[in-house]
């Protein structure tokens, strides 16, 4: 899967901006604040219908405009067509989302089919917040290795939203006293679906705690051992059971406080939290492990390559890390990679014994030109 | 310039525009070609529909017994001897009712709860039909042994099912169904096709008690 063309309007700090992509490399060299991790986003949006960054569609409109475009022209290897992708969104409507022009129904059924992996300076984020970003990172990849977990992870959420409302309005009415068979009707089907969530959950890590984990000892060529443990309240349990059982304090609380969306994953470094026991440089290596295991992951589904965007690898890396990634990208492990730098020579530099075809474009506030 | 902002040459084209674009799936632009349509027929044609909708609305009532419309206090359906009155097919609204009707394949009577349970937008069992649901089938001289729920496979539709299936599960010689082969999906109910609608009520699904 190659990505030929890139067309933004109005999307953040960009008017109008339009580039030929090479199938190589792609380097966007820029000062800070030019718009370089922009580019590597609109390319995200196309892959997963949302920012990377920001946390809502509407801020990535231009100050000013009221509205974004973000257009890419994709071939693949095997045939000869080409497929347009196209983001959407005006202020006050909802986002829309096009493949060769015909609208898709649900965003959903985008997931998985042009992939992307992003490695950024943001990553350790994921080590030191809290479990929702874990889980939704874990989320994300596995909706996009398997689209039933996404209809699952979908149906669960609707219902615990349902569920929750019902526990806010106390269970009906309350003229109508409360009403046990209001709850017990979400909670029958909530609980085969946190079950099945759980046992692709624990499946998946199974997968891919061992891809991490070599990923982790090549690049940090470390003594140092890292795991990665799924913890759940319903590992070995009964949902329905933990639902019965928690039912007086939800209603006193007015939201759920057991299920599938309490699930997090624990980052160990020789059995020791990452977050308080890893130095920096290791907590980079470990993010960056974790979404080198993503790529072979994804990799490995699908007969395409992910899209690979290094976003700022040259300040947050020692030489020798830059060496063992660039080594990665020269061996053609990966397919189209795009990277952003400050310094053009530094670049050069870096890449000086990479055979594959590269393009280097100057990010200048908000346009953006070949070299 | 946009039709939200257009200068109309009448007020009262400009009123009778607003009020007809007030309707499900009528925009300004269809409401303006409507009233345009009214203002070249005939004066009766106006004074007819005029007359046809208010009579609609005021004089309408809803079955005392399955809640659908009516123009008496029981309905052309329950007040039909030659119906199956063992049979009642539980559905949303009253275009569900149409919708099966006319696939000609169901001899039973119906029970419409007037909307589906969606806890989200505040709409739970007391706020439909439910309570005479239970009572009607629940009464010791009933006459009811097969309750179908015929009720659209989205997410508030499922779970109205699963709802009403708790409440009746208790029941003494009562049987629950769902139409269930047929319907995609997420699907709508009045969006089925008639020969599928009709296929898949005649091949309900039994539940398991
Ligand atoms: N909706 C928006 N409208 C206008 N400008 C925006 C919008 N969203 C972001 N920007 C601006 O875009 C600029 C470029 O951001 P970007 O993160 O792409 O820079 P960068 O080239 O990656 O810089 P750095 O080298 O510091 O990482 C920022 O100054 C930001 O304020
Ligand atoms: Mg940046
Ligand atoms: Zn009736």
């Amino acid at each position: 899967m190659t990505l030929d063309s890139l067309q933004l309007l109005f999307f953040k700090n960009y008017d109008d901006a339009a580039l030929r992509l090479s199938p190589g490399l792609n380097c966007f060299i820029g000062d800070n604040g030019s718009g370089k991790t922009n580019l590597l986003d609109a390319i995200h949006y196309l892959s997963l219908t949302k920012s990377a960054i920001t946390s809502s569609d509407v801020l990535c409109i231009k100050q000013g405009a009221d509205f974004f475009v973000v257009k890419g022209n994709f071939s693949s290897d095997s045939d000869a067509g080409h497929e347009t992708i196209q983001v959407s969104l005006r202020q006050g409507q909802k986002k829309t989302l096009t493949h060769n022009k015909q609208p898709y129904e649900r965003m959903a059924d985008h997931i998985g089919k042009y992939p992307a992996v992003l490695i950024s300076p943001y990553d350790t984020d994921l080590i030191r917040q809290g479990s929702e970003d874990r889980r939704k990172y874990f989320d994300s990849l596995m909706a996009q290795l398997d689209h039933e977990f996404l209809e699952l992870l979908i149906s669960y959420n609707a219902l615990l939203r349902q569920r929750n409302a019902v526990l806010k309005q106390g269970g009906d009415r309350p003229s109508h006293g409360f009403d046990r068979d209001y709850l017990l009707a979400l909670d029958e089907q909530l609980a085969p679906i946190g079950q099945q969530l759980t046992a692709l959950r624990e499946a998946f890590l199974a997968e891919y705690l061992p891809i991490f984990q070599r990923h982790y000892r090549q690049l940090a060529d470390g003594r140092e051992v890292v795991t990665l443990t799924y913890k759940s309240q319903l590992v070995g349990a009964d949902f329905a059971q933990l639902l019965r059982n928690n039912e007086r304090r939800d209603f006193a609380l007015q939201r759920s406080t057991t299920g599938s969306h309490r699930d997090d994953f624990v980052f160990l470094m020789d059995e020791q939290p990452v977050k308080s026991h890893a130095s920096q440089g290791q907590q980079k290596s470990f993010a960056i492990a974790l979404k080198l295991a993503q790529f072979e992951m994804l990799a490995a589904k699908q007969q395409h390559k992910p899209l690979l965007l290094l976003d700022d690898i040259f300040d947050r890396l020692d030489d020798k890390r830059i060496a063992r990634l660039l080594e990665l990208v020269a061996d053609e492990t990966f397919g189209q990679v795009f990277l952003t730098d400050t310094n053009l020579e530094r670049t050069d530099q870096a890449l000086a014994r990479v055979t594959i075809p590269i393009l280097r474009f100057r990010v200048q506030d908000g346009t953006v030109a070949p070299v | 310039m946009t039709l939200a902002r257009m200068e109309f040459p009448s007020k009262l084209i400009e009123n009778a525009v607003g009020e007809l674009a007030r309707l499900p799936g009528i925009g300004r632009k269809t409401a303006l070609r409507l009233a345009l349509h009214l203002l070249k027929a005939e004066m009766d044609t106006t004074a007819s529909l005029a007359e046809a909708l208010a009579k609609m609305r005021f004089e309408i009532t809803y079955c005392r017994t399955c809640h659908s419309i009516s123009d008496a206090e029981e309905c052309d359906i329950c007040a039909n001897k030659l119906r199956d009155h063992s049979l009642v097919c539980v559905v949303s609204d009253v275009r569900d009712v149409i919708a099966i009707e006319n696939t000609g394949q169901y001899k039973g009577v119906y029970h419409v709860l007037g909307g589906v349970i969606s806890p989200i937008e505040g709409v739970g069992p007391s706020d439909l039909h439910i309570d005479s649901l239970v009572s009607r089938t629940g009464t010791e001289d009933s006459e009811i042994r097969e309750v179908i729920l015929a009720i659209s496979p989205t997410m508030e539709g499922d779970t109205t099912a699963f709802y009403l299936s708790r409440r009746l599960r208790d029941l003494p010689n009562v049987h629950i169904s769902t139409i269930a082969r047929g319907i995609p999906m997420g699907g709508e109910l009045e969006y089925a096709d008639e020969i599928t609608l009709g296929r898949s009520i005649v091949d309900r699904l039994r539940q398991a008690r």
